[in-house]
């Protein structure tokens, strides 16, 4: 199978018995660089728990890179998807920089010396070289998302999924972010309401409302079209010159 | 909002700064437990232990005034222990008496003896503490054979310390803004309580999803990053032989005070 993640009819529900997927079908190829919008609520931070078994969908097929997600699978499946988290004090769970870096290496069994290898390439690569001994409560919001970023980088994964990758940065660093999102070679699957950051990146766009796709297709055919993006809480990107 | 204040001494350079933390862990615990080891009936005698102390302090470069501030809020806890010591412990003769109260001085030089074995230990602890990055430390504990879920425990507890302080402060601004009342700030403190526990639970959901996310099969792995080197080694052995010197002069009666 080509495609890096191919769902088909995934529901799912929580313990309260709200219905937070009700049959979403999607595919994504290898390289894509895909945005996942919706309103609150539409389902999308639990889709992407589900991508790498975080979730367990109650009903449909989900394949990663080819595999079936389940049991068996997900050590596989974990260190070829890397998940960021929306509040990067979530993601960064360990004292150290390095530390939180070198988790996911150490927990693939990879020996001493490429764990130490990966960690530089991973913070070198989102421009956080020589913070390695720094406390994550000793980095700002922005050095935090980068340093989100490089606990996955540091596992070189093919899919790259991240939720509200931008939520709550300043103008200086959403814009690094966003320079290092597009220097990415992974696949990408980003959930945002940033739509200002999926008109820049993300070539196609996955509408996601009420845990059901309303809308899958180019990002400029998508952002173009008001009446749709209204229908579902979300509204067109200021033109660059209007963007603060 | 940043907290360096909690820590922010353990990252300046001294010579001290530089030791490996397992040396310094296990300075740390030969002191405390040479000078635990000393009779109360000699109060004096604790002063033997201060040349090491005094000259880890002086290689640390720590600021003297933030010691002793630190080391006298700790001792207060000592202090009201060895209050009572003088009135209850009837041991030599009656110093004084206060009404019905009598102070004997055994019990005197008992108080002074665990005032003074307590700050010295409470140094000894504060020097460690404010010359090793607090994830060194655990390091040294792990290789030490402590628990790996005691040292999970208090990794988290330092990693979540700062965010939970930072979400108290932010729910208490919230609170203080719209509840000009004293009184009514206190009414709703439990409540905020317990929304901070909410909050904690929600959050370790997440962080727990975070580390299946990479990898985590129920055993956290680091890399040490520790290397004890001959300064390490002639640290702890030049400790090591001055408080045998001084034990084994102590139990032969060579001592004085």
């Amino acid at each position: 199978m080509s495609h890096a993640i191919a769902a088909r009819d995934l529901a799912f529900t929580y313990h309260d018995g709200t219905a937070a997927l009700r049959g979403v079908s999607f595919e994504v190829v290898r390289g894509e660089t895909v945005a996942l919008v919706g309103p609150n609520g539409s389902g999308k931070t639990t889709l992407l728990l589900h991508l790498n078994g975080i979730l367990r969908p109650a009903a449909g097929t989900l394949h990663v890179c080819g595999r079936s997600v389940g049991p068996a699978a997900l050590p596989e499946i974990r260190s070829k998807v890397g998940v960021v988290f929306q509040h990067a004090d979530d993601q960064l769970f360990m004292p150290t920089v390095f530390d939180d870096v070198a988790f996911g290496p150490l927990h693939m069994g990879l020996p001493p010396g490429e764990v130490r290898e990966r960690v530089a390439r991973a913070l070198e690569q989102v421009g956080l070289a020589g913070f390695e001994a720094r406390a994550p409560h000793h980095l700002s919001g922005g050095e935090k998302k980068v340093a989100a970023i490089a606990t996955v980088l540091s596992m070189s994964p093919q899919i790259l999924v991240m939720d509200e990758p931008t939520g709550s940065l300043d103008h200086r660093s959403r814009r690094r972010l966003i320079g290092l999102l597009a220097s990415l070679p992974q696949t990408l699957l980003i959930a945002t309401h940033d739509l200002g950051l999926v008109a820049e990146i993300c070539r196609r766009t996955i509408i996601l409302d009420a845990g059901r796709v309303a809308a899958d297709g180019p990002t400029a055919a998508i952002l173009a079209d008001a009446p749709l993006l209204a229908r579902h809480g979300l509204e067109p990107p200021a033109p660059p010159a209007a963007r603060t | 909002m940043h907290h360096a204040y909690i820590d922010h001494l353990s990252t300046l350079d001294s010579p001290v700064h530089r030791l490996d933390p397992r040396a310094k862990l296990a300075c740390a615990l030969l002191y405390c437990a040479a000078v635990a080891s000393l009779p109360v009936s000699r109060p004096l005698l604790p002063a033997w232990c201060v040349p090491p102390l005094a000259a880890a302090v002086a290689a640390s470069r720590l600021p003297l005034r933030y010691l002793a501030r630190r080391c006298l809020m700790l001792c207060a806890f000592a202090a009201s222990v060895a209050l009572f010591f003088p009135f209850t412990l009837a041991r030599g003769d009656v110093a004084a008496a206060i009404g019905p109260l009598k102070v004997y001085t055994g019990g005197l030089a008992a108080a002074g003896s665990i005032l003074f074995r307590f700050a010295l230990t409470t140094l000894a602890v504060l020097v460690l503490a404010c010359t090793t990055p607090f994830p060194r430390l655990l390091r040294a504990m792990q290789w030490f054979g402590l628990p790996r879920l005691f040292i999970m425990v208090l990794a988290f507890l330092y990693r979540y310390l700062f965010v939970l302080v930072d979400e108290a402060d932010r729910i208490a601004r919230a609170r203080d803004s719209r509840c000009p009342s004293r009184r009514g700030r206190w009414t709703v403190t439990p409540a905020i309580l317990g929304m901070l526990f909410v909050r904690s639970v929600d959050r370790s959901d997440r962080i727990y999803a975070a580390m299946l996310s990479r990898g985590f099969d129920g055993a956290v792995r680091v890399l040490d990053g520790l290397a004890f080197r001959r300064a390490d080694a002639a640290v702890l052995a030049g400790l090591a032989i001055y408080l045998s010197l001084f034990l084994a002069a102590f139990l032969g009666g060579w001592c004085p005070a």
